[in-house]
């Protein structure tokens, strides 16, 4: 089979073509030009086949767990959390905000509901107590990305699908990669903060009020403790843990915290199912167009030409990076993920890199590209909160960025960041 | 050219109304079968751990109507371009290039779809003889949520197609008739 369905697939990209449409316009025209009209319904199969799976269904139901922790108004009780335990260091609120992304990180697993949630609410904060309006939106932007990397996480659970990897595995071997992060960023900002004059937020709380703040968010912060606990002793499956983890979502926003009222349930259903169905459709277009990589023979041809570049997987390693972050600035995780992942993987797995790992570093480098310029999905909504042109964001970004390519740097030369947790809970 | 113009309004007002509609129903589905998958799921929970009692029909059910919230979700997903894309590129281009792109991506989504819209169509047929595994149900049910999602893309980009032939002589006669 020629390899046309490739170059019409980026020309219709670069185009501006939808992406799911380019994943099945470009295998069609190569069948129709190769006079093999006859696989269109191998095609339409693979379409179908890749949205009718189990382990996929986890995406929706987490979907609808964050849209019910978001509109249920748990954010609030999450950030007076954060700032009674460390409101009174300089830079407060900026740690605050670093440190609820890390805490929401558990709820969402997605870093534009992070930048949407937590920049309505501190970024004017921010603001009125003496921060740039830039650097408000720059240090949500860039401590969102920590959402899709500590479990539960849509795009894991993806790459985890595409490539028939343990979702389990995958949500344990994010969480030190996420921390590492939110360690980096919390340092870089207090740098930034004493350089700059930044307030504290607030005096230091006494334990009575942070067991309060405690009590407001204790429930809600349960949920990745049912999740992975769930998963990790065999309980769930992952998908039936996304069930649970919405249903947990549901019972205490309506019940509980009583934050949530039934006549919002219906707009929370149909917007999580909006986004669902949109990535699901992805999904099996991916599937659809990967299934033609390797038909085609492209998969091996790639592997070859890359491995013929070097022999030393170190330098391997570095390439690979430097191309994903570069892709990361045009492409969302998501549809990146879906293309790029049944190509490079099996090139590192063969050249033993443990697949887990090659995961996570494919999985943390795409997500910090959803805060990159030009094409950052998060950058643009940090944009949109706060008001600030996308540019001045991206500027003062840089040092948060530098924060994240030294993480992904880290936990590509050094596997045991990664591997450790998945490892001792036998998941690699 | 503005009775060309007039003309492709007259077709694509109640084009747009239909499309409209279909696809919003067609989202309102979708929330309510994803309510449907959530409970099918916690049941199944439910009824392993507290009743020591496994429902083998659950995991199939929830996965056909996940692939119908995908189908249902789509018309409205390509109507309200939600669909990801990168844009930068295109933006770059000369307005005129730019408009020509646009409808050759609309030609070939339409195109596209259409095939998929006959395959799906055969698709749905062989499902008429053949039962799901969990439940006496023909698997024609969940397979015609293909058609419907392909047909309808196909509407509605019929529906953008005419609305960006409408748009260059927009951008043709406006300004005169403004500099008039």
């Amino acid at each position: 089979m020629s390899l046309s369905y490739f170059w019409v697939f980026i020309l219709l990209l670069t185009a501006g073509a939808p992406v799911i449409f380019a994943l099945l316009i470009g295998p069609g025209v190569s069948l129709i030009l190769d006079g093999k009209e006859v696989f269109f319904s191998a095609l339409l199969n693979r379409l179908y086949s890749g949205m009718n799976s189990f382990p996929l269904m986890a995406v929706p139901f987490f979907i609808l767990a964050g849209e019910l922790m978001n509109q249920g108004g748990i954010t609030q009780s999450i950030v007076r959390f954060s700032q009674t335990l460390i409101g009174h260091y300089r830079g407060g609120l900026a740690q605050v905000n670093i440190l609820s992304s890390v805490l929401f990180a558990g709820l969402s697993g997605s870093a534009v509901a992070d930048t949407s949630a937590l920049g309505k609410m501190l970024i004017p904060a921010m603001e009125q107590n003496g921060y740039s309006r830039r650097f408000a939106a720059a240090v949500t932007a860039a401590s969102s990305v920590i959402g899709p990397i500590i479990p539960p996480s849509g795009i894991m659970i993806l790459y985890a699908f595409i490539m028939n990897v343990s979702v389990a595995g995958m949500f344990l071997a994010g969480i030190v990669p996420g921390i590492l992060i939110c360690a980096g960023l919390m340092l870089m900002t207090s740098h930034i903060a004493k350089k700059r004059n930044y307030p504290v937020a607030n005096a230091k709380a006494t334990w009575h009020q942070r067991g309060s703040a405690l009590k407001s968010s204790f429930l809600p912060l349960l949920t990745p403790v049912i999740l992975l606990g769930g998963i990790v002793l065999g309980v769930f499956t992952p998908t039936e843990a996304a069930a649970v983890a919405a249903g947990y979502a549901l019972l205490i926003t309506l019940f509980v915290t009583n934050t949530l009222k039934f006549n919002k349930l219906p707009t929370i259903l149909v917007n999580a199912a909006v986004q669902s169905g949109t990535i699901l459709l992805l999904v099996g277009s991916a599937v659809t167009f990967a299934w033609i990589i390797t038909v085609s023979g492209m998969a091996d041809t790639l592997a070859s030409e890359i491995i013929g570049i070097t022999d030393n997987v170190l330098l391997l390693l570095l390439i690979i990076n430097l191309f994903l972050f570069a892709i990361g600035m045009f492409l969302d995780a998501g549809p990146a993920i879906l293309i790029l992942g049944p190509v490079l993987a099996p090139i590192f797995i063969t050249l033993g890199i443990d697949p887990l790992h090659f995961a996570v570093i494919m999985c943390v480098n795409l997500t910090v590209g959803l805060a990159t310029p030009p094409m950052g999905l998060v950058l643009f909504v940090a944009a949109s909160v706060s008001g600030e042109k996308t540019e001045n964001i991206a500027l003062e970004m840089l040092p948060f960025l530098a924060v994240e390519a030294a993480v992904i740097f880290l936990i590509t030369y050094f596997p045991a960041l990664t591997m450790t947790l998945p490892t001792f809970f036998g998941f690699a | 050219m503005i009775k060309l113009q007039q003309a492709l309004f007259v077709i694509n007002t109640p084009l747009g109304k239909l499309n409209y509609a279909v696809a919003n129903i067609a989202k309102n589905l979708a929330g309510g079968l994803l309510a449907i998958m959530l409970a099918m799921i916690l049941a199944q929970v439910f009824f392993r751990y507290v009743l020591n009692d496994s429902l083998a029909w659950t995991e199939e059910l929830a996965k056909f109507a996940m692939v119908w919230v995908a189908c249902l979700v789509a018309p409205w997903a390509y109507r309200a371009h939600l669909n990801v894309s990168i844009q930068m590129f295109a933006d770059a281009l000369p307005a005129v290039l730019r408009r020509i792109t646009e409808l050759l991506i609309t030609l070939l989504v339409i195109a596209i779809c259409g095939i998929f819209f006959i395959q799906s169509l055969e698709f749905w047929q062989t499902g008429l003889s053949i039962n799901a595994s969990s439940v006496p149900v023909k698997l024609a049910y969940f397979y015609s949520c293909a058609p419907f999602a392909f047909g309808s893309i196909c509407l509605v980009g019929l529906e953008k197609l005419i609305e960006q032939l409408c748009l260059p002589l927009d951008h043709c006669f406006a300004p005169q008739q403004d500099a008039t």
